[in-house]
């Protein structure tokens, strides 16, 4: 069985919210939401800062503030992984939010005159 | 040495080009695209012909390289040449990527390492074939001796009776192996230079940069890049060991009546050594060829465990 896919992260540096704090708060929503599991090895800083197009500074930033709340751990030569035994969001509340998503998704695609078919189509394109 | 000089006159104009090529793919063809069919080859865009402008220019200089070298040196080191030429077209391509610039980007939460992109049963073959090829040219440089110019390594020689012997040329002694060698090496460290490349380049974007499929589309071309590489290192060992090895293999058959008794089995291991890489040299041609479409079983590393 193959492991679930890992979800990726996206900055938009058009957002008044600096990029460092929009990488802490995927990462610690998907921290905390079990999506990144226990013990899953982050990318190392040059790569997300090459990937993302940001400074390097900022990234160790995000990772830094990560290990300052607990969510991840560095060591030397081991990179940074999140930490082992964290409380995960249980499989109810993650579907809880899920749904107010959905109802936030679906009533903003109303809003631009959606119709059902629509709206299904978005979602399985975004999906592949 | 000559082939030297060669060489280091060659690597200027190889450079220049790489880099103007790599310089030319950053301004047109490696802009945003939209999703759909095919993202893969789209997001690839201009990349493909820089990987075949480097082939071209491998083939423009093995073409010299057969013109000045001496002794059927030129020939022997004209298929290297020729697949340092397709490495260099790979690198171009790979550093020809831009960093993200638009305001919207998205990364993978995965870990990059050069061995998730290689191709495991491909790589293990060009591996060995690339073993075989040091352990033919270290035998045969041993075996060798100097021709009737007092040139090292270019004819085989050996007693026939205490009082008589015979000699056999060309045979692959120093005279072609240490050249040969050092090309074969500066393939290798190039083909680690493009991985790295492979590797570190930030990924290619498009407009919907929030699409997953971007991001797998971007682990593919990776993945064929990486082939790619391996495949020309394939080329780079077998042609040379397939050349060597019949050549030696001619030489030992050559000396019937002299020598030691095991000269003949040799020629006989030598010829199927011969053989193998001409296989080898087909699959990695393919590769290279037309290894683009081929399915592709990445998995992105870092998951527990």
């Amino acid at each position: 069985m193959s492991a679930p896919a890992l979800p990726s992260l996206s900055v938009d540096t058009a957002d008044p919210t600096p990029p460092y704090e929009q990488l802490r708060r995927q990462l610690e929503q998907a921290v905390r939401s079990g999506a990144v599991p226990a013990g899953h090895r982050l990318p190392p800083i040059r790569q997300l800062a090459r990937d993302l197009g940001l400074a390097a500074g900022t990234v160790a930033r995000t990772y830094r503030e990560l290990e300052q709340a607990g969510l991840v751990s560095a060591a030397r030569g081991g990179g940074t992984r999140v930490c082992e035994g964290l409380a995960v969001s249980p499989p109810a509340r993650r579907r809880v939010e899920l749904d107010a998503l959905a109802l936030r998704f679906v009533a903003q695609a109303r809003l631009l005159g959606a119709d059902d078919t629509s709206v299904l189509a978005a979602l399985r394109r975004r999906l592949g | 040495m000559r082939f030297l000089l060669l060489l280091a006159a060659l690597s200027v104009p190889i450079v220049a080009v790489v880099a103007l090529l790599a310089a030319l793919g950053r301004s047109v063809g490696t802009g945003r695209v939209r999703t759909g069919p095919g993202l893969s080859d789209r997001l690839d865009g201009g990349r493909r012909w820089l990987r075949t402008a480097g082939l071209v220019v491998g083939l423009v200089a093995a073409g010299v390289v057969v013109q000045t070298g001496s002794l059927g040196i030129g020939l022997l080191l004209a298929p290297p040449v020729a697949a340092l030429g397709l490495l260099l077209g790979v690198l171009a391509a790979e550093l020809s990527v831009r960093p993200p610039a638009g305001p919207r980007r998205t990364a993978s939460l995965g870990t990059r390492r050069g061995g998730d992109y290689l191709p495991r049963r491909l790589t293990t073959v060009v591996a060995t074939t690339g073993a075989a090829l040091v352990a033919v040219t270290a035998a045969t440089t041993a075996l060798a001796s100097p021709d009737d110019m007092g040139r090292a390594g270019r004819w085989l020689t050996a007693a026939c009776s205490p009082v008589s012997s015979a000699s056999r040329g060309p045979f692959p002694g120093s005279y072609y192996t240490v050249p040969l060698l050092v090309v074969v090496a500066v393939g290798v460290l190039l083909a680690l230079v493009v991985l790295r490349a492979t590797v570190a380049r930030p990924p290619l974007q498009h407009d919907d940069a929030a699409d997953e499929g971007a991001i797998g589309a971007d682990l593919e071309l990776r993945a064929q890049a990486a082939r790619a590489v391996v495949a020309g290192l394939g080329v780079l060992f077998a042609l040379p060991l397939g050349g060597v090895a019949a050549l030696a293999a001619m030489g030992l058959a050559g000396m019937q009546g002299c020598g030691p008794a095991w000269w003949p089995w040799s020629a006989v291991a030598l010829l199927v050594v011969a053989v193998l890489s001409g296989v080898v040299l087909v699959w990695c041609t393919a590769v290279a060829l037309l290894g683009r479409h081929q399915p592709v079983g990445l998995q992105v590393r870092g998951a527990a465990g």
